[in-house]
């Protein structure tokens, strides 16, 4: 079980400097065990801000993170076992990539947590059949790789310490459509196989639609909207006044209804245009 | 931990100081470096630190952060005050085991530790104020006759700039960094000084590998921008000396002046 909790959650950067500015302010979250949450927010609305408070990276201005209710920040042994059990995946991970070996590079993550022998193995094996990266390149140097191969050895390095809660910043950022779909794929899997919280920062508001249990949309460092896909982009209109995208089935939706059909406001994806699209056909306007 | 280096970070403002040349700006800090080490008795002393206070005070930077600027060199300034409180000869006032305190020691050692704040608390006041790339500029113009002499004035500007510009881009990055390798349980904050050292390998690995990968883009970038060194380039903004620049570079002259002047006599 780790359920977390945010309360009253506000950072402030370069405090008493010119550069001062509020990345986040008074936020409220929680979040259950097993949830795919999907965080939406243009740049700069203090997104991954808010995902450096949750292992800890970041200590909070004011208000607390707990984890199973319990404050992250108790003790510094506590804060340490925090990292383990939430794991961040940063953007552009693979800048991270630092071993002779793509097993060494797997490796640092479970090895810091003290494991070794073949408790170790099993965990970069794990890590990285959960991340896609073939067996076969685990003598090979990361450096070496192609960009989607660097990225998914990254990741395997922060799954492989097993979380309980799993964090990723645009993990797709940069990648073709085919390496998006694997990755994506990857951490569903992840997520069903091991019961784990995922939260997930993106830009692709169809992977939200698609992926997300719950749509939590920051805007200039608070809560805009907080529910499940359907709730969120039934605001399609006030999203896209946010900046921001939305889904391809909802822009559809949203123009249908505009031209007089009658399309229920919360479509956000294919199978639920369709769905509405037919029931449409059958009634009284077309 | 890194936010505490301060080197060649910028404020940005609009204020008489951020407004100067950076020509006039470099010109009076040298002019105050010849100052402080001129300055020796105790009203010249307190010209020194009140001219200082006098510019701080119109650029409107906090002193706070100004001080910070000295925490990384602590240790040198205690050293040096420790050392001249007791390795000055003159009149014992107190004496204790090998040590002794001698009252030249005292004044010695006063001088020392404002010497060295004042040196740099003044260099900390160009660089708050002045952005690195106008300083670089300042510097190149300053430097301009030396090209005459086969000094590659311009070369050592631009490598300057690129220096200075990168030191914030690789500060952030080796905090990403240090930030990504704690997410996977690195810990740099305790074990012996060897174990310490051991731990920041996941760091500067990833951050030579990067800012190699910068260079040469950066490089790349350049050459696609026809870059081809100093010779006919123009710039955008031209450097020009205004009035407040010369009554700014005619107060500290006279103030270095009156100082040399004062020392002469005694005062």
């Amino acid at each position: 079980m780790s359920e977390i909790r945010l309360e009253g959650l506000r950072h402030v950067y370069s405090r008493g400097t010119p550069f001062e500015k509020v990345a986040i302010d008074h936020i409220d979250l929680t979040i259950p065990q097993g949830q795919l949450v999907v965080i939406l927010g243009h740049t700069g609305s203090g997104k991954s801000t808010l995902v450096q408070h949750l292992n800890g990276l970041l200590s909070p201005t004011e208000g607390r993170v707990l984890l199973d209710g319990e404050d992250i920040h108790r003790s510094k042994e506590a804060l340490r076992q925090t990292r383990f059990q939430v794991g961040l995946v940063f953007q552009y991970p693979e800048y991270q990539l630092f071993g002779e070996t793509v097993r060494a590079d797997i490796a640092y993550g479970p090895g810091n947590m003290g494991l070794t022998g073949a408790e170790l193995d099993e965990h970069i094996r794990a890590g990285a059949d959960f991340a896609g990266v073939d067996e076969a390149l685990f003598d090979d140097s990361p450096l070496d790789l192609s960009g989607g191969q660097k990225r998914r050895v990254a990741i395997a390095g922060v799954l492989a310490m097993e979380p309980e809660v799993l964090i990723l910043d645009e993990p797709t950022a940069g990648l073709d459509p085919a390496g998006c779909q694997d990755i994506l794929r990857n951490i569903r899997r992840y997520r069903d196989e091991r019961g784990a919280t995922v939260l997930l920062i993106s830009h692709d508001m169809n992977i939200a639609a698609r992926m997300a249990d719950r749509i939590v949309v920051m805007n200039h460092g608070t809560l805009a909207y907080d529910g499940t896909p359907r709730e969120v982009f039934s605001h399609a209109a006030e999203l896209q006044a946010m900046g921001l995208d939305i889904p391809a089935s909802t822009a559809v939706a949203m123009r249908l209804r505009e031209m007089g059909f009658d399309i229920p406001g919360d479509i956000c994806t294919a199978a639920q245009l369709v769905e509405a699209i037919k029931r449409c056909k059958g009634g009284a306007v077309c | 931990m890194l936010k505490d280096i301060t080197l060649g970070q910028y404020f940005p403002g609009d204020t008489l100081v951020h407004r100067l040349d950076p020509r006039t700006k470099l010109t009076v800090v040298v002019l105050y470096y010849v100052l402080i080490f001129t300055a020796s008795s105790p009203l010249t002393m307190l010209l020194a630190v009140g001219s200082l206070a006098l510019s701080v005070y119109i650029s409107r930077i906090p002193p706070r952060s100004l001080l910070k600027g000295l925490k990384p060199l602590m240790f040198l300034v205690i050293l040096t005050g420790l050392l001249n409180l007791f390795y000055t000869d003159g009149q014992v006032l107190v004496r204790f085991w090998v040590f002794r305190i001698t009252r030249e020691g005292i004044f010695r050692s006063i001088q020392m530790v404002m010497r060295i704040t004042l040196l740099v608390c003044g260099t900390f006041l160009l660089t708050y104020t002045t952005s690195p790339l106008s300083i670089t500029d300042g510097l190149e113009r300053i430097l301009g006759p030396f090209r005459k002499l086969g000094l590659p004035v311009h070369e050592l500007s631009m490598m300057m700039s690129i220096a200075l510009r990168f030191i914030p881009t690789l500060i952030e990055e080796t905090d990403k960094i240090m930030s990504a390798q704690k997410a996977r349980g690195a810990d740099f904050d305790s074990g012996s000084i060897f174990k310490r050292v051991k731990a920041l390998l996941p760091v500067l690995v990833p951050l030579f590998v990067s800012a190699f990968r910068r260079a040469d883009e950066l490089a790349t970038a350049m050459e696609c921008r026809c870059y081809h060194g100093g010779d006919d380039r123009t710039r955008l903004k031209q450097l020009s000396m205004g009035r407040a620049d010369y009554l700014t570079l005619l107060f500290w002259a006279a103030l270095l002046g009156a100082i040399i002047a004062l020392r002469v006599y005694g005062l």
